[in-house]
């Protein structure tokens, strides 16, 4: 079986459809994205901001389906091309994985098996991603030492032989990088691919994967707590807050003028040069995944959210213009 | 020879170098030990010993059914080094016999209980939550749960006893443990981010399970192997002891002790020699295991 190459839109390579994500722990049940729909074209570049604990991490990986064991997709669809990633058979999610979709994790360190050398971690990636093929173990080999030179690491045939705790931290970042291109052929997820680095290597790190992006024509999805690099690198931004995609709107038009209050005041957090700094203050107490409350989950926490509409009736849709949607009250009727 | 031709050959000859650097330094790992030496050069003598019986032992016939009255109850002396016993046969030939029964077994538990065990125990803790998860750990639990002596022996009595039966027996109350190790392993290993890692670049289950996770949890699996071989020799020895394993004739050193115990104040000596050989190959293990375990600690 295989992924058809041909039937399908450009404009919806990848579709997320009302998903519903749950944790269970012990006693409580998380409800941790609500009613999650996105969408990403052939060669588009999203990204994906919110504070920490929005869902983002949560999102991504079940475009995959590696949640954690106590995760579950309770609803709704989610499509590559014309596959519905959520019923098809083990095969094609494998071929998924393996040949289409790559990703960059999080904390670099722990992404890496510790008791193998980069060398098995990007033969093994490799021989997956060349399985029909036939490649030999040398040309494996020589596709390594490309992609490792790709992501502009100095001497890559001594770095080959190294195990991951001898590199430093910006190394295993690019070499993890590498792993994720190498079984990316055509859509790129970006989890936060700089949290733990210094501000010189982020910068560095983030080119990088902009350019790889641009060479391979690749699509991205990029999560960052790093306002100005998500506005220069991608095309389209999701706000999510709580489990729920708040707004939605092309880059330069979000940072031009915020609509939801929660992006106002998120990028009110970020640092100007020219003026003081300040501090933004919301009231209440973080989101409680266990019990969401009713209405806009962000009504107790929101300037203008005292209203009864605000705390009953949850936000629809408002298209506020042509390629820009909020989910707010403040714009809806 | 091309260029990108001599640095593909100097990879490969890196790798081969970086394994060879490895082995030497577990090596001096190993060695720096005085006692996990000797308990190696210990168990390597046994161990030549038991295989080469027949060639190394005074009387080889001994080890058989043999009797020879005139030879009876002599004390320890340079042509019977542990003495004789009552039908007059060599204890010290006797041993080195029984040692070869005691390696036999520790070979065959061991190389049936850790394959079984660690499958086991890796199934388990990767599908933890799931169903095959609660069967395999209930069953586990239900061997660990009667006393494994009581559990072995009962065992050796509804079969036949004989050395075969005591195998089996020794088996069936030893796998859970394994189970269980391998099984918190692999459930603190499964959430690991390198293994969800794996599975967002397409890796199979059965993969990750003996690919990924199983060589990180290598090192407490075999350093336990080796600790619990003295155990087996124990349990063995005990059912031989109480008469449901190895059966007379057999040079088993627990029959050779339950045998001789009869005689004991007056000829002392008869008990003497199968007691050292259980101490001494109880001790060679455990310096071993405790030379294994600062090797793999080490890494």
């Amino acid at each position: 079986m295989q992924v058809s190459d041909l039937v399908f839109d450009a404009n919806r390579l990848l579709t997320v459809k009302n998903l519903y994500v749950k944790y269970k722990s012990y006693w409580y049940i998380y409800h941790v994205l609500n009613d999650i729909s996105i969408n990403v074209g052939l060669g588009e570049k999203i990204g994906i901001i919110g504070e920490s604990g929005a869902g983002k991490t949560t999102l991504l990986k079940s475009i995959l389906q590696v949640l954690p064991i106590n995760g579950k997709i309770t609803s709704g669809e989610i499509f590559y091309r014309d596959v519905n990633l959520l019923k098809c058979s083990k095969q094609i999610l494998l071929e998924i994985r393996r040949k289409r979709v790559g990703m960059i994790f999080q904390d670099p360190l722990a992404a890496l098996n510790p008791v193998f050398t980069i060398k098995d971690h990007l033969l093994e990636v490799l021989r997956y991603a060349n399985e029909t093929a036939n490649i030999d173990k040398s040309d494996l080999i020589n596709i390594a030492l490309d992609l490792l030179r790709d992501t502009l690491i100095p001497d890559p045939e001594r770095i080959l032989n190294s195990y991951p705790f001898q590199l430093s931290g910006g190394m295993r970042q690019r070499i993890v990088i590498a792993m994720a291109l190498a079984s990316a052929r055509e859509l790129l997820l970006a989890d936060e691919p700089t949290t733990n680095l210094d501000v010189t290597i982020q910068a560095q790190i983030l080119k990088l994967i902009g350019e790889l992006v641009e060479k391979r024509g690749l699509s991205m999805i990029l999560i960052s707590h790093a306002l100005g690099l998500i506005r220069k690198m991608t095309e389209r931004v999701y706000v999510m807050y709580g489990g729920n995609i708040i707004e939605e709107a092309p880059t330069f038009k979000l940072f031009n003028e915020p609509l939801h209050p929660y992006t106002q005041l998120l990028f009110k957090t970020a640092p100007k040069i020219l003026e003081p700094l300040s501090s933004v203050e919301l009231r209440g107490n973080p989101l409680d995944y266990r019990n969401l409350p009713n209405g806009c989950v962000f009504h107790p926490r929101c300037p203008y959210g005292d209203s009864e509409v605000c705390r009953k009736v949850k936000p629809h849709q408002v298209k506020v213009e042509k390629d820009r949607t909020v989910y707010c009250h403040i714009y809806g009727s | 020879m091309s260029h990108t031709q001599r640095k593909l050959s100097f990879i490969l000859e890196k790798e081969k170098e970086m394994k060879i650097e490895r082995l030497r330094r577990a090596w001096f790992r190993f060695k720096k030990s005085k006692l996990a030496l000797t308990g190696f050069l210990l168990f390597s003598t046994l161990l030549v010993m038991a295989i080469f019986a027949e060639f190394v032992t005074p009387y080889p016939k001994h080890a058989e059914t043999y009797v020879d009255f005139k030879a009876r109850f002599r004390p320890p002396d340079l042509n019977h080094l542990f003495g004789t016993d009552h039908l007059g046969r060599d204890i010290f030939t006797r041993v080195v016999f029984g040692f070869r029964l005691a390696f036999l077994m520790i070979g065959i538990v061991i190389s049936i209980v850790l394959p079984v065990g660690t499958v086991l125990g890796l199934l388990a803790g990767y599908y933890k939550g799931k169903w095959l998860d609660y069967s395999i750990m209930r069953a586990a639990d239900m061997f660990v749960s009667i006393p494994p002596l009581v559990l072995a022996l009962s065992i050796c009595a509804i079969l036949e006893p004989n050395i075969v039966n005591a195998m089996i027996a020794v088996t069936l109350m030893w796998w859970p443990w394994y189970t269980r190790m391998v099984y918190s392993m692999t459930s603190a290993l499964r959430d690991e981010p390198y293994v969800w890692a794996a599975r967002a670049l397409g890796v199979r289950d059965i993969n990750i399970m003996f690919r990924e996770i199983l060589p990180n949890i290598l090192g407490p699996i075999l350093t336990k192997a080796t600790l619990d071989a003295a155990w087996v020799i124990l349990i063995g020895a005990t059912i031989s002891f109480l008469g449901l394993g190895a059966q007379p004739p057999t040079p088993d050193l627990g029959t050779m002790i339950s045998e001789y115990m009869v005689y004991f104040p007056q000829y002392w000596w008869m008990i003497i020699g199968p007691t050292l050989g259980i101490a001494i190959l109880i001790m060679s293990f455990n310096l071993l295991g405790d030379g294994l375990r600062d090797v793999f600690a080490g890494e």
